[in-house]
This record gives C-alpha cells, sequence and structure tokens, in this order.
C-alpha cells in the first residue's frame, strides 16, 4: 500500500477522516515508520505547542474583568464614581468636622458571597453612602437626596431642583443649591467659603427604596434615620468627576482640614458661632469633593500610620443604637445624639459641639471631663476598629498573587458592625461597590474576620459602626 | 457547513443564545456570564496570534466590547462561541499585519502569558522541550496570520474543520490546505530538533 497523502494524514491527527479511511490509515501506520515518524512528530510538536501555554492568574482575570466591566458600562463607572464619592466625602467631612449625625437601625441584608452587581441591594434605610450601594440611577440618588432634604430640613434652607434628569449635572446642581444656601448661614461658613477652602452644605437622607417625600415620614420611624456631613470645595465646577489628582488639590484639601479642624476647635472652646446652629437645625449634606478618586479624597484624611500596607486608609462613624422611642423621632432631632470623632485626633462629637456653643469656658471644660470616660470607651472601639481593619486588609492582600504586591485593583469597601461594650463584634456587614463588577472576595471577608464575629450581643447599649476602606 | 450548525443552534446546548437573548435585552449580568465562560478561550486565541500578552488582553477586551456592540446584529443560526472567535481572531489578524506592515515585532521572550515557563519533571525533557517550544513559537511568530489563525483554531482552540470554516468565514478544503501549510512551515523550522527526517 502507498503512503496516504500528506493532507490525509494530517487530516487523521484530527480526527477527520470518515471511519474507513482512518481505519486503513491506522492500519498503514503500523507498517510504515517514515509515516509513523511525521505523526509522532507532528504529535509532539503540537503538543509542546499546547502545553507551553501558561494561563494567566486569577489576578489578571480579576483586573481584565474589571477593566472590561467599566469599558462596557462607562455610565456604570461615572454611577460608581458619584455613588461612591458621596459617602467618602461624607465620611471625610464627618471625621474632619467630628460630628456625628448617623443614628442607625439594624443592618442591611448581608451581603456577604454576593457579587457585586448581580442582584439589587436591599436596604432596610439608607444613608447617603447606602444609595450609592443600590441606587439604579443618578437620579434616584438625586431624588432621594432632594426628597429628604425637603423632609428634613428647616424652611429656606435648601431649594432644590426637582428634576429627575439622571446625570451628574443633576448632582450638582442641587449640591451648588445646597451649598449656596447653607452658606449664607452663618460667618463661620463664609470664613470657610473665603478661604476658598470649604463649604458646607445641608442634605440628609433616609429610606432606601426611593419613592415620595409622603412616605418619607414612615420611612423615618420605621427605619434609620441618617444624615451625615460633606464638603463641597468651591471654584472647582462643583462636583466633577474624573479629574486628575493633582498636588494643588491635595493642598487644597488640606486646607480644607486645617481650617475645618480650626473652625471646630474655636467652637468648642465656646466661641460664639452660628455654625452648630446650623448643625443643630440642619442634617448635613454628603457634597463630594473635588478629588476625584476615593485615593485623593483619602489621601487628604487621616491615615491609620499602624495599618498594614495594603490598607490606605478608613473612615467611620459611630452612632448609639436607639432602642427606645427615640429611634423613630426625626432627623433633625436624632443628631443631637450622635456621637463621631475622628480616628486620632480626639476632635469634638456633635454633641459637644451642640453643648460648647452656648457655654463659657469652664462649661466647655465641664463637657470636656464628662466625656472622658466616653473617650475611653471610644478607645477601646478604636482598637476592635483597627482589628477589623487589619483583618481585611491582610485578606484583601492574601488574593494577590506573588509577585505582583499591591497592584491589585483598589476597592472602596464599606464594612458594618457594632460593638457592644465589652468589645464584642457583632452584625458584621461588608459591602462592595457596585462598580467593582466581577470582583468577589467577600467569602474570604467573612471567613478572615469571622473570629472577630459574635452573632449575638446581650448589651443593647452597643454602637454601631459604618466603615469605609479603601483596598488595594 | 451550515446544516450541522443550524442545528446546534437551534438546540442551543451550551445555553448562549439564551443568555445573548437576555443581554440583548439589558440584562447585564447575562453578558457577563457569556464574557466569564468565553474570556479565558478568546484570551489564548489573541495570546496565540498576538505572541504578547498586552496586545492578547486589549484584543480580548476589544472583542467583548465589539461583541456587545454588534449583539443585536448576530445571527442567531450561528454559535456564538464561533463567533467571538471569528471577531477575536480578525482583530488579532488585523493587528499582526499592521505591525508587520510597519516592521514591528511584538512577542514576548516568554511564552507563558504572565511570563512563567511551564514546568517538566524531568530536567533534560525540559531542556529539549524548552528549546523545541522556543522554536515553535519563532516558528507560528513566522506564519502568515490567515495561516496562523488556522493554526491556532485547530491546535489551542481544538476546533473541527467546520468550526474553523465557520469562524473564519471560509470552506472546509481552505481550512485543510491552510492548516497543512502552517504544519508544514513549522516541521521544517523544528525539524532540526525532532532528529532524523520527518518527511
Amino acid at each position: 500500500m502507498s503512503c496516504p497523502g500528506i493532507d490525509e494524514l494530517m487530516a487523521w491527527i484530527d480526527g477527520e477522516l470518515p471511519a474507513d479511511r482512518e481505519e486503513a490509515v491506522r492500519a498503514h501506520l503500523a507498517g510504515c515508520t517514515s509515516c509513523r515518524k511525521l505523526i509522532e512528530d507532528q504529535e509532539r510538536i503540537e503538543k509542546t505547542w499546547r502545553e507551553s501555554y501558561v494561563p494567566p492568574s486569577e489576578f489578571e482575570w480579576h483586573r481584565f474583568e474589571g477593566e472590561l466591566a467599566r469599558r462596557l458600562y462607562p455610565e456604570k463607572r461615572k454611577r460608581g464614581w458619584l455613588h461612591t464619592a458621596l459617602p467618602v466625602a461624607a465620611a471625610f467631612a464627618a471625621v474632619l468636622l467630628g460630628i456625628r449625625i448617623f443614628v442607625i437601625g439594624s443592618p442591611p441584608p448581608s451581603v456577604l458571597g454576593r457579587i457585586p452587581g448581580r442582584e439589587p441591594y436591599e436596604t432596610t434605610g439608607a444613608a447617603v453612602g447606602d444609595l450609592y450601594r443600590g441606587g439604579e440611577t443618578d437620579s434616584l440618588v438625586v431624588r432621594e437626596v432632594c426628597d429628604v432634604v425637603e423632609e428634613t430640613a428647616p424652611d429656606g434652607v435648601a431649594d432644590l431642583p426637582a428634576s429627575e434628569e439622571s446625570s451628574s449635572q443633576s448632582v450638582t446642581t442641587a449640591m451648588e443649591a445646597l451649598h449656596s444656601t447653607a452658606s449664607g448661614q452663618g460667618e463661620e461658613l463664609g470664613e470657610l467659603e473665603e478661604a476658598g477652602a470649604l463649604s458646607v452644605i445641608a442634605t440628609g437622607s433616609s429610606g432606601g427604596d426611593g419613592g415620595e417625600a409622603a412616605a418619607c415620614d414612615e420611612r423615618l420611624e420605621d427605619t434609620e434615620v441618617t444624615g451625615t456631613a460633606g464638603t463641597l470645595v468651591p471654584g472647582a465646577g462643583g462636583y466633577q468627576t474624573g479629574q486628575a489628582w493633582t498636588e494643588e488639590s491635595a493642598n487644597r484639601s488640606m486646607q480644607v482640614e486645617g481650617v475645618v479642624d480650626d473652625t471646630i476647635s474655636r467652637i468648642g472652646n465656646g466661641e460664639e458661632s452660628p455654625v452648630e446652629e446650623a448643625f443643630a437645625e440642619t442634617v448635613f449634606a454628603a457634597g463630594p469633593s473635588t478629588t476625584s478618586s476615593p485615593d485623593a479624597a483619602l489621601s487628604s484624611t487621616e491615615c491609620d500610620s499602624t495599618a498594614p500596607a495594603g490598607l490606605v486608609a478608613s473612615w467611620y462613624s459611630v452612632g448609639q443604637e436607639q432602642e427606645d422611642e427615640e429611634s423613630t423621632a426625626p432627623a433633625d432631632s436624632d443628631m443631637n445624639v450622635g456621637y463621631g470623632w475622628s480616628g486620632g485626633g480626639g476632635t469634638l462629637s456633635g454633641e459637644e459641639i451642640l453643648g460648647g456653643a452656648s457655654g463659657d469656658q469652664a462649661e466647655a471644660q465641664s463637657l470636656e471631663n464628662a466625656a472622658a470616660p466616653e473617650r475611653q470607651r471610644r478607645d477601646g472601639i478604636d482598637g476592635t476598629i483597627g482589628e477589623i481593619e487589619q483583618a481585611i486588609a491582610a485578606d484583601w492582600r492574601s488574593k494577590s498573587v506573588e509577585g505582583y504586591g499591591s497592584t491589585l485593583l483598589p476597592a472602596l469597601v464599606t464594612i458594618s458592625f457594632s460593638i457592644a461594650p465589652d468589645g464584642t463584634v457583632y452584625d458584621v456587614v461588608v459591602t462592595l461597590p457596585s462598580d467593582s463588577l466581577f470582583l468577589g472576595f467577600s467569602d474570604e471577608i467573612e471567613s478572615r474576620i469571622g473570629a472577630l464575629v459574635f452573632e449575638e450581643a446581650e448589651d443593647a447599649e452597643s454602637v454601631t459602626v459604618e466603615m469605609d476602606m479603601v483596598l488595594y | 457547513m451550515i446544516l450541522p450548525v443550524l442545528l446546534l443552534s437551534a438546540m442551543d446546548a451550551d445555553g448562549d443564545l439564551a443568555l445573548l437573548s437576555k443581554a440583548r435585552n439589558g440584562d447585564r449580568d447575562a453578558f457577563g456570564s457569556l464574557v466569564r465562560k468565553y474570556e479565558k478561550r478568546v484570551f489564548r486565541v489573541a495570546r496565540r496570534m498576538c505572541m504578547n500578552d498586552d496586545d492578547a488582553w486589549d484584543l480580548t477586551q476589544d472583542a467583548f466590547v465589539r461583541a456587545m456592540q454588534a449583539m443585536d446584529g448576530f445571527d442567531t443560526r450561528y454559535r456564538f462561541f464561533t463567533w467571538m472567535y471569528r471577531i477575536v481572531t480578525n482583530l488579532a489578524i488585523n493587528l499582526t499585519e499592521k505591525r508587520r506592515r510597519r516592521g514591528e515585532v511584538a512577542f514576548d521572550e516568554e511564552y507563558g502569558a504572565d511570563g512563567r515557563q511551564a514546568v517538566f519533571d524531568d530536567v533534560a525533557e525540559k531542556v529539549e522541550t524548552v528549546q523545541l517550544a522556543d522554536a515553535i513559537r519563532e516558528a507560528v511568530a513566522g506564519l502568515s496570520p490567515p495561516l496562523r489563525a488556522v493554526f491556532v483554531l485547530r491546535v489551542d482552540s481544538e476546533l473541527s474543520y467546520a468550526e474553523i470554516a465557520e469562524t473564519l468565514d471560509i470552506a472546509i478544503g481552505t481550512v485543510m490546505s491552510r492548516l497543512n501549510r502552517a504544519r508544514a512551515q513549522i516541521r521544517q523550522a523544528v525539524g532540526y530538533l525532532l532528529g532524523g527526517e520527518s518527511e
């Protein structure tokens, strides 16, 4: 039998020959060393070629999927920034101002283990920060902010646009309106304005499911009431995204920090100021700073120098859980009972600010003394928070591929948990931003922080913490 | 060629058409599922065609972006994965020819997607295999893009002749002739490492 053609031999390798020809070629190969050598060589070449391929690591796929998601859904990214910037700025300012305006009820359902973006985020009530996680459109955020401000802010505080335009411009407009109104409330704010550094603007938020203002009261009663504080740096076009983080903007944010600290100190010393009145009567707004990224915002706030390398910084607000009827009170009264402090700065709480405003120096000192036990308690909580931060950061780093170090995509993670007086931590919820599509790691985080979690707390006088971290 | 394809597509045995239908209606998760299902295969074709990681990542991303943009016009008589292969192969051929015209050479020194080489148990075999793999890589890089595409789709993606024909929109006979030419060129290029005369 003559040798088959090369086409037929190759087709035999590929299994593409009809059954009768396949058998014939097989029979031929049994007795033909030259054809067999050709087949063996070809198979070796192709086996070597196939095996030389080393697939990308899972890390690289995470990165790819994140980039692809942002490219496929550019509006998603924009929304992500919007939704991210709000709580970032809010938390940033809350820390700077030392004002606790969160009153948190039952935490939202756990989202541990789910892939962000794969299912709706259900809130049991919402802080502004919740909206960015669960909001479906920019207009929802705008409407939520506007609705609640209309409900909770004193008359004339804000004249908000009713537009439901789904764009960041709506947010800009809303923020500018708030900014404009709030900035007229006192000399302190005016000073900050003149310093070109800061506007304190007003808004608040409640209820997680959108809805009409008419339903707002109900939601306030049966869920939580939230508000927060924020900053809007004027002179840069209002709310903007996508700006490069520059040294100039960094310096400006540092100026903001300095001015705010100074203002808070003066308020805490009992110097008269109309600012605390605004704080007392208004639910403050989350206005994004012009820093364009969480990283940028973070770089201007306090960083935990003891944190591991993978942890850039974190913010947190802590609230006293309300188990009595106070918890159903509207936002503008609830905010008076909150706590707040900066990560290590020892700034004053909203309560202290409010109390100190009408008293003299001795009164301020008295308040300071009275606050000492609470400060100790906070220090303890700080330690617990630090543990959790480090556990999560370590977990995040453990996901990195050896040799790739810290090149993982940055991710803003919000962690909510409660701490009992004995330090017991419970009700931990880790939330990933909706724009980190495909990026799932929460099972690992849950496992890592599991040792710190106790499902039930015996003492009702626990505090609830909401903490945002940027991990990279 | 089309008939079995039509039958397969009609059954939608792999569930891709159902996902595609959802994706067309704006279901991002459905498209995400398709991405996850095929991203590795698409990347491998891109990687093999471009011979470097950076281009491969870009092409893979471009391929899915184009797929999303064009999915409304996708002919559901065909299979989604051959369509994806077609997109990425065409993108790779275009890029390769563009680079070739410009005299650019862009392939990694290492042939692992992340710069790592495959590990072999036996040291002697490793040396020999690494040499052979290196030679094959150079030989494949020397193929014209149309020949390389057929070779990659057959050897890496393990597509049948009919699937390759569908992917590249060419006749099965053309697939066979291109594949044989590609294989012959590679055998000739690496024959000195195989010992003896292979043809």
